[in-house]
C-alpha cells in the first residue's frame, strides 16, 4: 500500500464550499479537522488514499507546485499569480465564482486617469497579475505588496488604485471604491502536481475522474 | 562583496563527497552504455559565438551567460545546452561523415536564469544525438534512442521510471498558435479549451487522451489522428517488451520545451522526483532527420538511492607496498596512515 496523496486545501474563502465536494468523492474530513482547537496540520479523510492539510490559499499553489502536496484546490485568482509550470489544472470546480478587479475611490479614478498614464501606484495582493495587466495598456505598475485590508492603501493615500478580489462588491462599496475594470474571472480549480501524475498517475487519474464527476452531478443538480 | 565566505551566487553549489562522486560514476556509466550503442562521444567548448551557436540552437541565447569578448570582437554566449553544439558540429566539420552519425557528450552547462522550482543554473547534461535518420525508419530511430537512455539509467541505478510520450507537432497543429489553446494544453485545462468553442475540440481530445500508453491509443484512434498513432503504438510496444518495469504512458498534450521537435518525443520522470529526468524526441537538424536524448544530472542524482560512505581500510606506513598496489588494484581503498 503507498502512501497516502496529499491535497492541500484552502482556508477561508473557498473551505466551506469544499465540504460537499470532498464529501461526494468519498475523502470526508476526520472530525478533527472542524475542530478549531486542534493544531495539527495534516489530517486523515474517510478514504485512506486521501489526506488533507488546510493552508492559506496563496500557499496551495507553492504546495502543489513544489509537489509537497499532490492535489490541491485554490481559486483561478491565485493560479494567474503564480505561473507554476509543474501545475496541471484539470477540472473547474465550479464553486467560488468571483472577480480580480481594478478599483478606486471616485476622487483618485479621476485625478489619475488611466488614458495617457505611463506609471500607476497600485496596492495589491496580487503584483504579478497586476503589473501583467497595466504592461498590455503601457503602463508601468509599481505594486505595493499588502497581504490584507487592500482596501486602505487608496482610503490612506499610498495608492490611487487597488487590485483585489470582487464578489459581491459589499465591501467596496462600504469603502467608498468604485470598480473599475475586470482583470479576470475566478473559480476554484483542483491542481494536480505534474510529476506526480506522471509517476503515480492511475490512482491520480481515478481522483480526477471522481471530482470530475463530483462536480457534474452538483450541476445537473442545481440545473434540475 | 559578501559578509560569508562560503557564499555562492544563486543557482550554484559545491557539490561534495559522497554526491560528486557518485555524479561523476552515473554519468560514465551513461556514456558507456551509450558507447557501447555505438554512439562516439564530441566535446564542445563552453563558449560559442552568439552567432554561431543561435544559427544551430535559436533558444540559447534566450537562456545563456553573455559575455563580450575583448580579443574577438562580438558576443559569446555560456552554452546553456549542448544539443545546439553537436548539431552544429554534425552539420559543420562532420558534414561528409556517413550517416546515420551517432555522437554522445557529457559536460557542465550554465543558464543564465534559474527558475522558482528548477534554481539550479550550473549541471552536468549528458546525451547522445542520432543524426541523419533514413526516411521511415523514424520509430526505428526513436526505439534505439529510449531503449538506449533506459538501458543507461538502468545501468547507472534509478528505478521506477515513467515514460511519457508526447506528440507535440500535433499538440502545436491543434492549438493553432491560438495563445488560449497553448495555455489549456499546458495546463491540461479542458475548460479553458472549451472557452474557445468549436476549433477546440481538437485540444479537449489530446488532454483526454492522457493516460497509460494503450488507453491513450484507444482513445486516439477513436478521433482518427492516423498515422502518428501507429507510430506511437509501434514504439510504446517495443520499449515495454525491452524494458518491462518501465511504465509507458501517453500524454499527446504536452508541448512545453519541444520548440524545435517535429515528430515523436517523451519526458522521462521517476517517482518522487520533482521534476523531469531528461528529454527526447525526433527534430530536424537543417536538412537532415535527428533524434536524440538529453538527461540532467542533477535529476538523475535525486533519484538514485542514498549513498552510504565507501569503506576505507588504513594501514600503517611500513606496509609492503607491493601488498596494498595488489588489494587497490582489486578494488580495496587503502589509505596509508601519515603518523
Amino acid at each position: 500500500m503507498s502512501d497516502p496523496l496529499v491535497l492541500a486545501l484552502p482556508k477561508g474563502r473557498l473551505a466551506g464550499d469544499c465540504q460537499p465536494v470532498l464529501e461526494a468523492i468519498g475523502a470526508a474530513p476526520e472530525a478533527a479537522f472542524h475542530d478549531k482547537q486542534d493544531r495539527r496540520l495534516r489530517f486523515g479523510t474517510s478514504s485512506p488514499e486521501i489526506d488533507l492539510i488546510p493552508v492559506k490559499p496563496f500557499d496551495v499553489a507553492t504546495f502543489v507546485g513544489f509537489g509537497g502536496a499532490q492535489l490541491g484546490v485554490v481559486g483561478a485568482d491565485v493560479l494567474a499569480e503564480f505561473d507554476y509550470s509543474e501545475l496541471y489544472v484539470p477540472v473547474d470546480l465550479g464553486f467560488g465564482a468571483c472577480r480580480l478587479s481594478v478599483a478606486g475611490p471616485q476622487a483618485s479614478l479621476d485625478a489619475v486617469p488611466l488614458a495617457g498614464r505611463s506609471h500607476l501606484r497600485v496596492a495589491t495582493k496580487y503584483p504579478n497579475v497586476t503589473r501583467k495587466h497595466f504592461a498590455t495598456k503601457g503602463i508601468h505598475a509599481e505594486c505595493i505588496k499588502l497581504n490584507g485590508a487592500i482596501e486602505l492603501g487608496p482610503m490612506l493615500g499610498m495608492a490611487s488604485r487597488i487590485v483585489d478580489l470582487v464578489s459581491t462588491g459589499t465591501t467596496l462599496k462600504m469603502n467608498g471604491l468604485i470598480e473599475e475594470e475586470v482583470i479576470l474571472h475566478s473559480t476554484a480549480r483542483l491542481v494536480v502536481n505534474r510529476s506526480a501524475l506522471k509517476t503515480d498517475s492511475q490512482r491520480i487519474l481515478k481522483w480526477i475522474n471522481a471530482f470530475r464527476d463530483a462536480v457534474r452531478e452538483s450541476q445537473s443538480r442545481e440545473t434540475a | 562583496m559578501s559578509a560569508a565566505p562560503s557564499l555562492l551566487p544563486a543557482g550554484l553549489e559545491d557539490q561534495l563527497p559522497p554526491w560528486a562522486e557518485t555524479e561523476a560514476q552515473a554519468l560514465s556509466t551513461i556514456l558507456e552504455t551509450a558507447r557501447v550503442f555505438g554512439y562516439d562521444r564530441v566535446k564542445p567548448p563552453l563558449l560559442e559565438y552568439e552567432e554561431t551557436l543561435t544559427a544551430f540552437a535559436p533558444d540559447s541565447l534566450r537562456k545563456g551567460f553573455k559575455l563580450a569578448d575583448p580579443q574577438a570582437e562580438g558576443l559569446l554566449v555560456v552554452r546553456s545546452d549542448k544539443t545546439g553544439q553537436v548539431i552544429r558540429i554534425a552539420q559543420t566539420r562532420l558534414k561528409d561523415e556517413p550517416r546515420p552519425l551517432r555522437l554522445s557528450y557529457g559536460g557542465q552547462i550554465l543558464r543564465a536564469k534559474g527558475s522558482q522550482l528548477r534554481p539550479e543554473r550550473q549541471f552536468t547534461q549528458a546525451g547522445v544525438e542520432l543524426i541523419g535518420v533514413p526516411d521511415g525508419a523514424e520509430s526505428q530511430a526513436l526505439i534505439e534512442i529510449i531503449d538506449l537512455c533506459m538501458s543507461a539509467l538502468t545501468n547507472a541505478g534509478v528505478q521506477d521510471v515513467t515514460v511519457d510520450l508526447t506528440l507535440p507537432q500535433i499538440a502545436r497543429a491543434a492549438a493553432q498558435s491560438d495563445p488560449v489553446l497553448i495555455q489549456a494544453l499546458n495546463e491540461r485545462n479542458a475548460a479553458l479549451a472549451e472557452s474557445v468553442g468549436d476549433a477546440a475540440r481538437g485540444v479537449v481530445n489530446l488532454i483526454d487522451a492522457f493516460g497509460p500508453w494503450r488507453g491513450a491509443v484507444e482513445i486516439m484512434d477513436q478521433v482518427q489522428l492516423g498515422k502518428d498513432v501507429r507510430e506511437l503504438e509501434t514504439v510504446a510496444q517495443a520499449v515495454e517488451a525491452r524494458h518491462p518495469a518501465v511504465e509507458v504512458l501517453v500524454d499527446p498534450a504536452e508541448l512545453r520545451g519541444f520548440d524545435y521537435h517535429t515528430g515523436l518525443s517523451f519526458v522521462l520522470y521517476a517517482k518522487g522526483v520533482r521534476g523531469e529526468l531528461g528529454r527526447g524526441g525526433l527534430y530536424q537538424a537543417g536538412d537532415e532527420q535527428a533524434t536524440g536524448f538529453t538527461l540532467y544530472m542533477d535529476s538523475v542524482l535525486r533519484a538514485l538511492p542514498a549513498q552510504n560512505p565507501p569503506e576505507k581500510i588504513t594501514v600503517s606506513a611500513d606496509t609492503d607496498t607491493k601488498e596494498i598496489a595488489r588489494r587497490r588494484a582489486a578494488g580495496e581503498i587503502i589509505v596509508v596512515d601519515l603518523a
